[in-house]
C-alpha cells in the first residue's frame, strides 16, 4: 500500500513538473506608464501561452540598480532570462559572453527573418554587436528640441519657425534671455547622450569604430564645448540637469531645451505654456543619438527558457505591440508597418510633435558607442563637460586634452 | 566529560550563533574583499590575478586622492559640528527649568530614525536653487541665492548640513545619558567652593563627559567617513566630482565601471584608514579621557 502511495506521489510530481509552464524571468527598469504598458504586454503573452510559457516581469530599479543586481546575480546566481539594459551599459556583458546573441534563433525562424526588413534599419543597427544581432529594441528614443512658444512670441520670434542650427539657436536664445533676469534662452544638460550629440553635431568624434582609440581631442569637440560655455557665460543659457533641470523646464522660464522624445507626453501634461517641438539642431552634421534600452536574453538560461524568451521577444516586437507601446509611452514604434499604421499616422497628423523623432530616426539617428569600458570613458567626458560649464573661465581646450589623456588610459588599461 | 570541558563546550555552543553571523557577514566578506583586491574582475569574466597592480594604480590615481580629500572635508565639516551642537543641545535639555523636554528630544531625534534616502529627496527640494526653501529663507536675510547642489563649491556644504542634521539627535541622546550619569555631588561641592557656570562646565562636566565624547566622536567619524546615501541621492558625486566621496568613488568603480577588483582595493584601503585613525584616536584620548 505504502509503496503505491509513494509511486503515486512520484508520478503526480513528475506530471506536474512536465506540465508546468516554462518560466521566463524578465527584469525591467521603468516605472509608471512604461511599466504598466510592459506588464499589459506580459499578461497578454501569458494568456496566449497558457500552460506553456509564463513570463514573470520583475521591476529591478533604475538602470544603475538593475546593473547592480545583474552583476550580483552573475556571481551569486539567479540571473533572469531576459533583461532590459540601457544601451551604453551592456558592453561588458556582450564582450564577456553573458548575452545570448539572436542570430541562431533568427536563422531558424524564416518567418521572423522575413520581417527584419520591417524594422527601422538604424534601430536594428543599434542592436548589432560585432555584426551580430544580440538584442531587440524596447524603449528607444531620440532627443528633440522643445521650445516655449509663449516666450518666442514675447521675444518677437516666430513660434512656427524654430531654429535649425545651433548658431540660429544662439541668436534666438539671446533674444529670449533678454526678456528677464530669470529667463534663459536654452537649458544645457549633462545627460550622457546629449554630450555625445553636441560633439557629433559640431563635427567632432568621440571614439574610434573599434573602440580602442579615443578621438575626442579634435576641433569639433572644442567648437561644441566653446559654444555652450559661451552661452552659459553670457547667461543666454543655464547649466542644470536632473530634477532641478526638470523643475526649470516646467517653470516656463526656459526658452528651449533638448530632451528625449519620450518626455513629450510628460511635458504635454505638465507645462502651462504653449509647447513647441522640432528636430534637434545641428551645426556641421545633422545627427542624433539613439537612446534608451533593449531587451537581451542571458546565455546562462536553459535552452528551453531561451526558446521561450525568444517567443516573448518576438511578441513584444510584433507591429501591433510595438504600436501599442509607442502610443502609450511616447517611445518610438520600432517597425515601419507600425509607424505607417492609421492609428499612429492619425496621431502624428493631430500632433506633429509626435512625428519628429521618426524624421530623425529615418535620416539622422546613430547608435551610441557601447564598448566595455565606455561607461568609465563617458563619466570622464561628463566630468570635463561639467567642469567647463560650471566654471566658464576654464579653457575648454585644456580640459579636452586632459579628457583625451585620461580616457585613452582607461581604454589601454582595459584592452 | 569533565566538568570544565563541559562548561567549555557549552560556552562555545552559546557563542556559536553570534560567531557564525559575524563570520559569514563580516569576516569572510572582508577576507574575500582582500582576495579580490589582488585581481582584475568585472564579475562577468573569470578573475585574473594581477598582484599589487590595483594598489599601484589606486595610489597613483588623482581621482582617489581627490575623493579622499572630499571625504575629509565632509568629515571635518560634520563631526565637530554635530558633536558640539549635540552637546549644547543635551546641556540645554538637561536644565531643570526647560519645559517640553520630551517634545524637543523627540523632535531632534527624528532625523536619526528617518530613512536617509527619503530625507535626501526632501532636502533636494529644500536646496533647489530657484524655488527651494533654503534660498528663500536666506533671501529674507539679504543673502544672495546659492546654486547649492548645482554649484561645485556649495554642494559639499549642502551635504555637510544634511549630515549634521542627521547626526545631531544621536549625539544629543548619548550626551544626555552621559550628563545624567555625572553625580550631583561634584556640582554641589563646586558650588560651595563658589565656582560659577563656566568653570563648573570646564572642570567637571567636560572631563567627566570625556568617555562619552570619545565614543560619540569615533562613532560619528566612522559614520561620516562612510557617507553614501545622501551623496548618491542628492548629487551623485557631482557637479564635476566636487562631492565624490570615497564610498561613491568605490560604488562607481564597482557597479558603473565594473571594476570589482579595483573597487575592492578601495574598500581595503578605506578599512585600513579607518582602522588606523581609530587607533590613533584611542591613543591620543587615553591621556585626555577620565574614567570615573
Amino acid at each position: 500500500m505504502k509503496r503505491f502511495l509513494i509511486l503515486g506521489i512520484a508520478v503526480l510530481a513528475f506530471a506536474i513538473l512536465v506540465a508546468a509552464p516554462i518560466k521566463v524571468i524578465l527584469w525591467y527598469s521603468q516605472t509608471g506608464i512604461y511599466s504598466q504598458t510592459l506588464l499589459e504586454l506580459v499578461n497578454e503573452f501569458n494568456k496566449l501561452h497558457k500552460g506553456e510559457i509564463e513570463v514573470e516581469a520583475v521591476y529591478t530599479g533604475s538602470y544603475t540598480n538593475t546593473m547592480q543586481k545583474l552583476l550580483a546575480a552573475m556571481v551569486g546566481g539567479g540571473l533572469p532570462t531576459i533583461a532590459q539594459i540601457e544601451q551604453s551599459r551592456v558592453g561588458q556583458f556582450i564582450e564577456g559572453g553573458a548575452i545570448e546573441c539572436l542570430d541562431k534563433y533568427i536563422a531558424n525562424d524564416p518567418e521572423f527573418k522575413a520581417q527584419l526588413k520591417d524594422f527601422f534599419p538604424r534601430l536594428l543597427e543599434a542592436c548589432k554587436y560585432h555584426g551580430k544581432i544580440c538584442g531587440l529594441p524596447l524603449n528607444v528614443s531620440t532627443p528633440i528640441l522643445y521650445y516655449n512658444k509663449d516666450l518666442f512670441r514675447r521675444a518677437g520670434l516666430d513660434p512656427n519657425k524654430p531654429p535649425k542650427t545651433w548658431s540660429e539657436l544662439y541668436e534666438y536664445a539671446k533674444k529670449i534671455s533678454a526678456l528677464g533676469k530669470d529667463i534663459y534662452g536654452y537649458r544645457v544638460d549633462a545627460a550622457d547622450w546629449l554630450i555625445e550629440a553636441y560633439i557629433w553635431q559640431f563635427g567632432g568624434k568621440i571614439i574610434s569604430e573599434d573602440g580602442r582609440k579615443m578621438l575626442i581631442d579634435n576641433p569639433g569637440t572644442l567648437a561644441a564645448w566653446k559654444f555652450f560655455q559661451k552661452m552659459v557665460r553670457e547667461k543666454v543659457a543655464v547649466f542644470s540637469g536632473g530634477k532641478a533641470g526638470n523643475a526649470l523646464d516646467l517653470s516656463g522660464n526656459i526658452g528651449m531645451v533638448v530632451r528625449s522624445t519620450g518626455s513629450l507626453g510628460y511635458l504635454r501634461k505638465n507645462v502651462k505654456w504653449d509647447l513647441g517641438a522640432t528636430l534637434m539642431p545641428y551645426e556641421k552634421k545633422a545627427v542624433v543619438p539613439i537612446g534608451g534600452g533593449n531587451l537581451y536574453i542571458f546565455a546562462s538560461a536553459s535552452e528551453e527558457q531561451k526558446k521561450a524568451a525568444w517567443e516573448f521577444l518576438k511578441f513584444v516586437e510584433k507591429p501591433e505591440n510595438t504600436l501599442k507601446w509607442a502610443l502609450a509611452t511616447g517611445y518610438m514604434a520600432v517597425r515601419m508597418s507600425a509607424y505607417n499604421s492609421p492609428e499612429l499616422q492619425k496621431l502624428i497628423k493631430e500632433d506633429p510633435r509626435v512625428g519628429i523623432t521618426y524624421i530623425q530616426l529615418k535620416e539622422r539617428a546613430r547608435r551610441r558607442p557601447w564598448f566595455g569600458p565606455y561607461r568609465e570613458v563617458l563619466s570622464t567626458i561628463s566630468d570635463g563637460w561639467q567642469k567647463v560649464l560650471t566654471d566658464t573661465s576654464v579653457d575648454p581646450a585644456e580640459v579636452i586634452k586632459e579628457v583625451q589623456r585620461k580616457t585613452q588610459e582607461i581604454l589601454d588599461d582595459y584592452y | 566529560m569533565k566538568r570544565s570541558q563541559k562548561e567549555h563546550f557549552e560556552g562555545w555552543l552559546f557563542v556559536t550563533p553570534a560567531f557564525l553571523l559575524q563570520m559569514i557577514f563580516v569576516y569572510l566578506p572582508l577576507a574575500y574583499a582582500i582576495f579580490v583586491s589582488f585581481h582584475r574582475w568585472n564579475m562577468i569574466r573569470p578573475m585574473k590575478f594581477v598582484g599589487f597592480k590595483n594598489y599601484v594604480h589606486l595610489f597613483s590615481s588623482g581621482d582617489f586622492w581627490h575623493s579622499l580629500l572630499v571625504t575629509f572635508i565632509y568629515v571635518l565639516g560634520t563631526v565637530p559640528t554635530s558633536v558640539i551642537l549635540g552637546l549644547l543641545l543635551a546641556m540645554l535639555l538637561n536644565l531643570w527649568w526647560v519645559r517640553g523636554k520630551g517634545f524637543f528630544r523627540t523632535m531632534f531625534y527624528i532625523p536619526v530614525i528617518t530613512a536617509m534616502a527619503a530625507a535626501a529627496v526632501v532636502w533636494n527640494w529644500l536646496f533647489e536653487p530657484n524655488v527651494g526653501l533654503v534660498n528663500f529663507i536666506l533671501s529674507l536675510f539679504g543673502v544672495s541665492p546659492k546654486g547649492w547642489l548645482n554649484d561645485p563649491h556649495w554642494a559639499i556644504v549642502a551635504l555637510i548640513i544634511v549630515g549634521v542634521w542627521k547626526r545631531i539627535g544621536y549625539n544629543m541622546v548619548i550626551f544626555l545619558a552621559g550628563l545624567q550619569g555625572i553625580p550631583r555631588t561634584y556640582y554641589e561641592a563646586a558650588m560651595i567652593d563658589g565656582a560659577t557656570t563656566f568653570p563648573r562646565f570646564w572642570y567637571i562636566t567636560l572631563p567627566l563627559l570625556s568617555p562619552t565624547t570619545l565614543f560619540v566622536t569615533i562613532i560619528q567619524f566612522i559614520a561620516s567617513f562612510r557617507v553614501f546615501i545622501s551623496v548618491s541621492v542628492m548629487t551623485r558625486g557631482g557637479p564635476a566630482k566636487s562631492t565624490e566621496v570615497i564610498t561613491y568613488f568605490l560604488y562607481e568603480n564597482a557597479f558603473n565601471y565594473l571594476k570589482m577588483g579595483y573597487a575592492s582595493t578601495i574598500a581595503v584601503v578605506m578599512f585600513l584608514i579607518m582602522f588606523s585613525l581609530t587607533l590613533v584616536q584611542f591613543k591620543v584620548s587615553k591621556r585626555r579621557v577620565f574614567y570615573q
